[in-house]
């Protein structure tokens, strides 16, 4: 404690330089937490990838879009007779919008199957059965009730731009009868909707037909559903509409870098800003012991250690440092909270994810800036001449 | 007179004591160097994207079904495709009839040279596929041949993804194609896509409708022409646009998205910088006080002091933006990107560092002004004393 007064005064001596400093702190952890936590949620989604999964889509699909990848339902019994697959199930999806063209609606149109497969849906089997039993009932999550002020019995029309129906229709009447929890890999909710409504309306040449299998292996290696992705591409290689089948760590993993190499971006970022505040705190902290050469002179002659010097000189450069993250953190949590609404629709980079670990991190780096920043003087001081510094030498 | 000649002596004066004050003054060139390194590189994706997008040959229109927003999605009948060919507008082919004709894209999966799996997006050329886009030239190889299951590959497709040199075979519903020419389309988008024979390919694909019909307009008024044949048709629900236009929303909210984030970071960066350079300013100004003491009691005035503290700041911060510039330009000028299927280069313009510098100026200016002031508002006694 007899430290602190010293280390305060040290800190007072040049007001505005120790403001500057933390001000510029301040920017830099901003960024860098900006920065890690984009990083950490991309992480946290590669992570989260189940290893026992595998999607099945249409080899030769006319590109990108919705709607235009789609296979024979029939497959479903075929990859079923593979060994070891644990379930199966099946996804179409309505691409539309909800009253305005830029409330984008994605309706995924599954069966009991997908429900099982794809557990962290948040489908339970009572809730399947229900979206069974209800035609143009929808499940939607509580991010898009609130964003639409929509309640469980509310009518949730969706429209599509194109023809999505056999009849020519492009209005689907859904109906709102359940409420689900959020969950990260969807940014944006999701809503899901019942396949066998959506077969009913599709043209007789295009019904039983799907756009994604999702299939479980009953063991959980990626290894494993590599291969039975390799399996099942062979199954129908020489059939009439081949398919592609990605394990989903594969599909997880390219998702991070399918824009830009987002691990790569946010590490360099991260750590620019960091080199750009080491190089001021550094140089400051230089400067402060150098001008007090005489003063630690004096603290040595009383009785302080060499320990005890350089330990007031890296307190000196971590109160700024310190303090700096933590408020830089904090800005950067209050702007991860501000991205879901800056995103534009078209794009899925989800928010910085920020929890304590990550924010930790954050704290260890500030303390490590600290150090690099105090440690060349602090050494310095160690064989401080005592005599010649009192003497101003 | 004297007072430029006052400003040059102090300026000099202290540009050659900035040996004294190093460690200090690095502090503002790594600052704008950080700062200028990781903007201009964040802008060289969106320099990219657009140096593609003027790649683009705004003399051909692409008609859509109308609904879908996407080529992809869209879908014409034969008879549509006749309906819209029909339209006047087009311009003329070298035997006379209208250059434009349907056309149909295929996306097989592809992979990245890094893994990453993605697709290569196949355009179906007609007959006349090459007449309507010249800027198609070969680069290596031969041309497809009408009716011969063969690929040729934009130069971005070979270099960036995997297996797409010429003799390297892609799989396709009925067998393997082989690619037997690589091909350069200036720049545009189609660099980084492929080329097959269009009917062969629907045939392949058992597909019978095209996706889009192509057209070269005879002039730059042709597009209003047909655009209002087209809607005056009650059995065509189509929408006609440029080309250019339609590549330009397509990715008008990445491309926005990009500047967002380059900017949002820049600014961050930038606020950090220009604290730094701000405090380094207030301690340069606190080490010359002798020396601004001494000249002011000699007889210079205030404004070549402040000035002489403003050029500091300026130089320092142009040295880093330089150096900034000079790393994003060897990292990234010319480097192959993929932006999700779209495939480019990295573009670090003149126009970039031009910002470059013109933020280095103004960070700068914010650093520096302030203490510019106090330091010719410094009374000389008290500059003096301070020993």
């Amino acid at each position: 404690m007899k430290y602190f007064p010293l280390v305060w005064a040290a800190l007072l001596r040049k007001p505005a330089h120790t403001i500057l400093t933390l001000l510029s702190v301040v920017m830099a952890f901003t960024l860098f937490g900006i920065m890690i936590g984009f990083n950490a949620s991309v992480e946290r989604i590669v992570n989260g990838a189940f290893p026992e999964r595998v999607y099945v889509y249409s080899r030769f699909c006319t590109g990108p879009g919705p709607n235009v990848c789609i296979m024979p339902l029939a497959y479903r019994e075929q990859i079923l007779r593979l060994p070891g697959i644990a379930s199966i199930g099946y996804r179409s999806q309505v691409p539309g919008y909800y009253q305005d063209p830029k409330n984008r609606a994605y309706v995924y149109m599954v069966d009991e199957g997908w429900c099982r497969t794809r557990p962290e849906y948040n489908l339970t089997p009572a809730r399947c059965r229900q979206l069974e039993d209800s035609r143009t009932g929808v499940f939607i999550t509580r991010s898009i009730a609130e964003r639409y002020h929509l309640k469980t019995g509310d009518a949730f029309p969706v429209l599509t731009k194109a023809v999505t129906q056999a009849d020519g229709g492009k209005l689907w009447p859904f109906t709102v009868i359940g409420i689900l929890d959020d969950i990260p890999r969807e940014t944006r909710g999701y809503i899901i909707g019942n396949y066998s409504y959506f077969d009913q309306t599709q043209p007789l040449n295009e019904r039983g037909t799907l756009g994604t299998f999702a299939i479980n292996i009953s063991v959980p290696d990626p290894a494993v559903s590599a291969k039975t992705a390799l399996a099942i591409e062979a199954l129908f290689a020489n059939s009439g509409d081949p398919v592609h089948a990605d394990t989903e760590v594969a599909e997880a993993q390219a998702s991070s870098q399918w824009a830009v190499n987002i691990p790569f971006v946010t590490m360099v970022v991260a750590g620019a800003g960091l080199f750009m505040v080491l190089f001021l705190t550094g140089n400051g902290i230089y400067q402060s012991v150098r001008e007090r050469i005489a003063e630690f002179a004096v603290l040595k002659t009383l009785g302080f250690s060499d320990w005890g010097v350089m330990a007031l000189v890296f307190a000196e450069a971590a109160i700024p440092c310190l303090l700096g993250a933590v408020i830089g953190l904090g800005l950067a949590t209050a702007f991860a909270a501000k991205v879901p609404s800056l995103m534009p629709p078209s794009f899925y980079l989800p928010a910085p994810y920020l929890p304590a670990s990550v924010l930790g991190v954050g704290l260890v780096c500030a303390i490590l800036v600290a150090l690099l920043s105090a440690v060349i003087p602090a050494w310095r001081l160690r064989g401080l001449d005592v005599a010649a510094a009192l003497a101003g030498k | 007179m004297t007072m430029l000649k006052q400003i040059a002596a102090v300026s000099l004066l202290n540009f050659k004591s900035l040996r004294a004050r190093l460690w200090s003054s690095l502090v503002i060139v790594v600052g704008m160097t950080a700062v200028i390194a990781v903007l201009l590189s964040m802008l060289s994706l969106k320099a990219g994207l657009d140096a593609q997008l003027q790649a683009g040959d705004p003399g051909r229109i692409l008609v859509l079904s109308s609904g879908p927003e996407s080529v992809f999605q869209s879908k014409l009948t034969r008879d549509q495709a006749a309906l819209i060919m029909d339209a006047p507008g087009f311009s003329k082919a070298d035997d006379g009839t209208p250059l434009v004709e349907g056309e149909i894209l295929n996306s097989p999966p592809a992979s990245r040279k890094t893994g990453i799996p993605t697709f290569v997006t196949i355009h179906g050329f007609g007959p006349k596929g090459f007449a309507l886009r010249p800027e198609v030239k070969m680069v290596s190889g031969r041309k497809v041949r009408p009716g011969a299951r063969e690929i040729m590959v934009g130069q971005a497709a070979r270099d960036q993804l995997a297996g797409l040199r010429i003799g390297d075979k892609v799989i396709l519903p009925n067998g393997t194609w082989p690619i037997v020419g690589v091909f350069s389309a200036g720049g545009a988008a189609l660099d980084g896509e492929a080329i097959a024979d269009r009917d062969t390919l629907m045939n392949s694909v058992k597909s019978v409708d095209f996706n889009i019909v192509i057209g070269r307009l005879e002039n730059a008024q042709a597009l209003d022409k047909i655009k209002s044949a087209l809607a005056a048709n009650p059995a065509l629900q189509v929408m006609a646009e440029r080309e250019t236009d339609y590549y330009a929303h397509i990715n008008a909210d990445d491309r926005a998205l990009i500047g967002a984030v380059a900017w949002t970071t820049g600014a961050i960066m930038a606020l950090g910088a220009m604290f730094g350079a701000l405090n380094i300013m207030i301690g340069a100004v606190r080490a010359r006080r002798q020396e601004i003491g001494t000249l002011r009691a000699l007889g210079f005035g205030g404004l070549p002091v402040a000035v002489s503290v403003v050029s500091e700041c300026l130089l320092l911060a142009l040295t880093g933006t330089l150096i900034g510039s000079a790393i994003a330009w060897a990292m990234f000028n010319g480097a192959q990107e993929a932006w999700y299927d779209n495939l480019f280069i990295l573009k670090v313009t003149p126009g970039l560092i031009g910002l470059g510098i013109a933020l280095a100026l103004a960070i700068a200016l914010l650093g520096s002004l302030a203490p510019a002031i106090r330091a010719a508002r410094l009374p000389i006694v008290e500059a003096l004393r301070a020993a």
